[in-house]
């Protein structure tokens, strides 16, 4: 049993490793392991009781989230777990007692928790202590197990995890199924860079109706390169576009369908940099934009402008050192990420359904227990 | 991927440098800070980057403090093992002792402690796992990076002539060309080419110090002398051995990857100002490897960590560095600068295009551009410092700036009259003891121990190969400093009858000729010795009128040819010194006499020829 413990942690240094290095593959995957992770958790007997759980839940979600902050499914996946832990607690009367919002690193970088914060006021400090997450068998579980309540409690928790690996399991499905009416005959729909969700759907809707999709190459990394390759492959009609000509040719185009890296509280999106271009040049030219997204997307943060969640890369991809020779000073800012207001979205399609961007909240209220809606 | 995982990386911690001994004598060189983060935390990032599951790292000096900064920062990803040596590491006594442990099955990476990259090296581990497949008789993979000529992050030592077998990636010749005025490339390149139908000869290549060794390496160390680094000596000793079967091969790194040589100052602070400019990302501070400093970016800030101040409202221009527990004051200008840990800059000062190294206290207004500063040296107000090096002096609470010269265009060689009168002007003798021991003076001092305990002239050469190798030095360099110092021994004998002194020198040439010629290889190294002939007469005085003898004395060691003198008496040297009218006077007789003599040979064979027809 203790190896088996063991094992669970090592997966979760050796994911936490990844996810830093970039390396954990795409977002369904890393988040198909992250849920694996929690569930062994759940089913182990590592914890005691709700509160520990809990503790537990929150100290493994924030090394998984301190890895790369900028992957935001990984912290909203957190979250959902806590607001499930929140909701059978209740359901099954286990109690949960849980430590107020405090002053840690975690929320310095949600500037409004600096005000808002009632506890800041009173200058409480509470310390989470860190819990051993190898524990010894306690003969605590012996009581532990006999208790109907917390039985119900576990299996509860057990089922609904198993609902969102589903959920993620088969969010390309469900995506393509909402997607499916979006498509008629002739249509010519543009999209930008590489999605596997995208490309799921696009694979989907050829079968029932013929269209020409547009793929714009979303440069420096020139994703898109490789999703025409991956659609032309399929037998899709595909025209790769240079990201500059993105606006002259978008009067030709019926609709614009991208994929996200979030969507934010806002129902604003961040995405990759680049789509920004795209979604303006569409809404000069009145062109729907519709974006596909994974609930386990929905993030509970608010963004400003495009430098508050951002990341900046090397120069080398734009300006390489051939090119740059006689050592004059250029200073090259490639950022990564684009942050795209509400305004300029028409639908978001989840595996849920189609929702638009002033409803998109409800799923917020429904995904996320208030608790968590404000915090990183 | 698999593959890379059962190799082993191995480190020696030397920079093989002496270069920044002046900036920071109790550091070693490894936990010299880019970006306020050590040197070695760039090197194991790139390790697991690479997949590499283990590193040893061989270190000497201030193995406790590397042993101290590997405890306390530990990677969840790869397994640290530090060897204390006994002597000063080489790649030989590193590679020797991983056979005795029993640990040089497999292939083992090596790498050196002092370069940032972010190259993928998953390519040339599958080149080099191939090679060994089709049973290739190899040592080792050597990995380049093509770097353009006039790149910034070149530095000097980095010119390299490579000569490669465009067909299988062998390499043919390995000349560090940094200090040549001429390569001997072209005859090995015509005797070669008889047998090698396509050789390419590369420049734009850099070293980038990352080798794949296969176990067959053990063999070949043996019957080696000591080699510090796998460079020119080694690997031209393997290429041009009949003997050595297993041969060297090169792969070459293409891409927008970053490398870069942290050896010397320019490659000191170009590194630091590419890597605040994300060049070698994600290894980059605040990406992957944790610092606690804060890291603004064109004013997108990038980290946030650590406990630095700004006081007030100050202008933050370009990309730039704070470390924890730094206070900016107010109204100071802060431009593309890394600035260290627990350091003050003063009100109204403005850094610009500088490298603070921690510990530093600027006063108020002060401009400092250029510069790199040395821990713990503070500036008092008002000072202006450009293009420097600021270090501190001993024992007093004042520094000494030492003048910088960057080749990136820019002459900065210029007067030394912008500082202010707070500085004291760099002395000579104040260099004299920051630096090391010369080259001569060492081989001075060989040749006069042997002298003194009367070992074998042979016993000289072996010891002087040792520098050499150690040092990278030149044949003509040897050549130079040993003649000049055999010279300098005898005439510090104190003899004072001249003729007696000749005599002496005479006998002495004799028993040292054969050493000497050892190192005459090329042209190039007699018109040297030629030189320090020269050298030597202007030296001593007592000397002067003795030149020709000197000449003479060469000539009959078989060490200058004929041709040699005749194009030293015949070229027409601008600005020569005043001595060299009375050289050419002196040695006219007896350069008539070689011309004399080369064409009563020349017309002897002609008439032979003449006969036989």
């Amino acid at each position: 049993m203790a190896t088996a413990r063991k094992g669970g942690m090592d997966l979760l240094s050796e994911l936490t490793s990844n996810i830093k290095r970039d390396r954990a593959g795409g977002s369904k995957a890393t988040a198909q392991k992250i849920t694996k992770i929690f569930a062994d958790v759940i089913a182990s007997d590592m914890w005691l009781n709700a509160t520990e759980l809990m503790k537990l839940i929150k100290q493994m979600g924030a090394k998984l989230i301190a890895a790369d902050p900028m992957a935001f499914y990984i912290g909203n996946i957190v979250k959902r777990i806590a607001h499930i832990i929140r909701m059978q607690s209740n359901n099954c009367n286990v109690p949960l007692y849980e430590e107020k919002p405090k002053e840690n690193e975690e929320n310095l970088d949600n500037p409004l928790m600096e005000m808002d914060s009632l506890n800041f006021l009173i200058g409480e400090e509470n310390k989470l202590d860190e819990i051993p997450l190898v524990k010894t068998a306690s003969s605590m579980n012996d009581t532990r197990a006999k208790d109907p309540a917390y039985r119900d409690f576990k299996s509860n928790l057990e089922e609904s995890l198993l609902e969102i690996q589903t959920d993620i399991e088969e969010a390309y499905g469900a995506i393509s199924f909402h997607c499916r009416e979006q498509f008629q005959d002739n249509d010519t729909v543009l999209t930008i860079g590489y999605s596997s969700t995208v490309l799921e759907l696009f694979k989907d809707a050829k079968e029932k109706s013929d269209f020409t999709v547009v793929v714009a190459e979303n440069s420096p990394e020139n994703s898109g390169k490789t999703m025409q390759k991956r659609l032309s492959s399929l037998g899709i009609k595909t025209i790769l576009l240079a990201d500059t000509s993105i606006f002259s040719y978008m009067s030709k185009i019926n609709k614009v369908i991208i994929s996200t890296r979030a969507i934010m509280a806002d129902g604003g999106l961040i995405t990759d940099a680049g789509v920004e271009l795209a979604v303006l040049a569409a809404d000069y030219h009145t062109v729907p934009v519709i974006v596909v997204s994974a609930l386990y997307k929905l993030t509970p943060l608010y963004p400003f402008d495009n430098t508050t969640y951002n990341k900046i890369v090397s120069p080398k991809t734009v300006l390489n050192s051939k090119e740059c020779k006689f050592g004059e000073k250029v200073d090259v800012i490639v950022a990564k990420y684009d942050y795209i207001e509400p305004e300029y979205i028409s639908l978001y399609i989840t595996n849920v359904g189609c929702h638009t961007p002033h409803y998109i909240y409800r799923e917020f209220a429904e995904y996320y227990s208030k608790e968590e809606l404000h915090k990183v | 991927m698999e593959d890379s995982q059962n190799l082993q990386a191995v480190m020696i911690a030397d920079s093989f440098t002496e270069e920044f001994k002046s900036l920071n004598l109790s550091e070693p060189s490894c936990l010299m800070p880019v970006v306020n983060i050590p040197l070695i935390s760039y090197t194991v990032e790139f390790l697991i980057f690479n997949h590499i599951k283990k590193l040893t790292i061989y270190a000497y000096e201030h193995y406790d403090k590397i042993s101290s900064h590997i405890v306390s920062h530990k990677k969840e990803n790869i397994e640290i093992v530090l060897v204390k040596c006994s002597d000063k590491p080489s790649v030989t006594s590193a590679f020797k002792d991983m056979d005795r442990m029993d640990q040089f099955k497999s292939d083992i990476l090596l790498i050196n402690s002092h370069n940032i990259t972010n190259i993928d090296i998953s390519e040339a581990i599958k080149a080099h796992e191939k090679r060994k497949k089709d049973d290739v008789p190899m040592i080792m993979t050597k990995i380049f990076f093509s770097v353009p000529l006039e790149s910034r992050t070149r530095s000097k030592e980095d010119l390299l002539l490579i000569v490669e077998d465009c067909k299988t990636n062998q390499i043919m010749k390995y000349e560090s060309i940094a200090d040549k005025k001429t390569s001997n490339v072209n005859e090995f390149f015509e005797f070669k080419k008889k047998y090698h139908s396509e050789l390419d000869i590369r420049m734009d290549l850099v070293d980038c110090d990352i080798d794949i060794v296969s176990p067959a390496l053990v063999s070949i160390l043996e019957e080696h002398s000591n080699y510090e680094q796998f460079r020119d000596d080694f690997i031209n000793n393997v290429t041009e051995s009949e003997i050595i079967v297993d041969k060297i091969f090169l792969y070459e790194i293409r891409g927008d990857k970053y490398f870069s040589r942290v050896n010397s100052y320019q490659g000191y602070f170009q590194t630091c100002m590419d890597v605040i400019q994300r060049k070698s990302f994600p290894l980059s501070p605040g990406e992957i490897i944790d610092s606690s400093s804060f890291i603004e970016y064109r004013s997108l800030i990038i980290n946030q960590q650590g406990s630095c101040q700004f006081k007030g409202n100050n202008d933050k221009i370009g990309s730039f560095c704070v470390g924890d527990k730094t206070v900016v004051d107010f109204l100071a200008t802060i431009k593309d600068s890394c600035i260290g840990p627990s350091s003050l800059i003063g009100e109204m000062s403005v850094i610009t295009e500088s490298i603070l190294y921690g510990n530093n206290t600027i006063g108020q207004n002060c401009s400092i551009s250029n510069c790199i500063l040395a821990p713990g040296v503070s500036i008092q107000n008002d000072a202006v410092i450009s293009d420097s090096l600021v270090i501190n002096k001993d024992g007093e609470n004042s520094y000494e700036t030492i003048k910088l010269v960057y080749s990136n265009g820019k002459n900065l060689d210029g007067d030394d009259t912008d500082e202010s009168d707070l500085i004291e002007d760099e002395t000579d003798e104040d260099s004299d003891e920051v630096f090391e021991v010369t080259f001569e003076d060492e081989v001075k001092a060989i040749i006069k121990r042997q002298r003194d305990e009367d070992h074998q002239v042979d016993s000289v050469r072996v010891e002087v190969n040792s520098i050499k190798f150690s040092k990278h030095k030149s044949n003509s360099e040897c050549v130079n400093a040993i003649f000049v110092g055999l010279i300098n021994i005898l005439m510090e004998s104190g003899e004072e009858d001249i003729k007696k002194m000749i005599g002496t020198i005479h006998t002495n040439i004799a028993n040292y000729a054969e050493l000497i010629q050892n190192y005459l290889i090329t042209e190039n190294d007699q018109a040297t010795l030629m030189e320090s002939i020269e050298k030597c007469c202007i030296d001593h005085p007592s000397l002067n009128s003795g030149f020709h003898l000197l000449l003479q004395m060469c000539w009959k060691g078989k060490l200058l040819s004929d041709e040699q003198i005749i194009k030293w008496y015949e070229t027409e040297v601008v600005n020569s010194h005043e001595l060299r009218a009375k050289f050419l006077e002196l040695s006219k007789g007896f350069v008539d006499h070689l011309k004399n003599q080369g064409e009563e040979s020349d017309e002897e064979e002609e008439e032979e020829s003449e006969e036989s027809d």
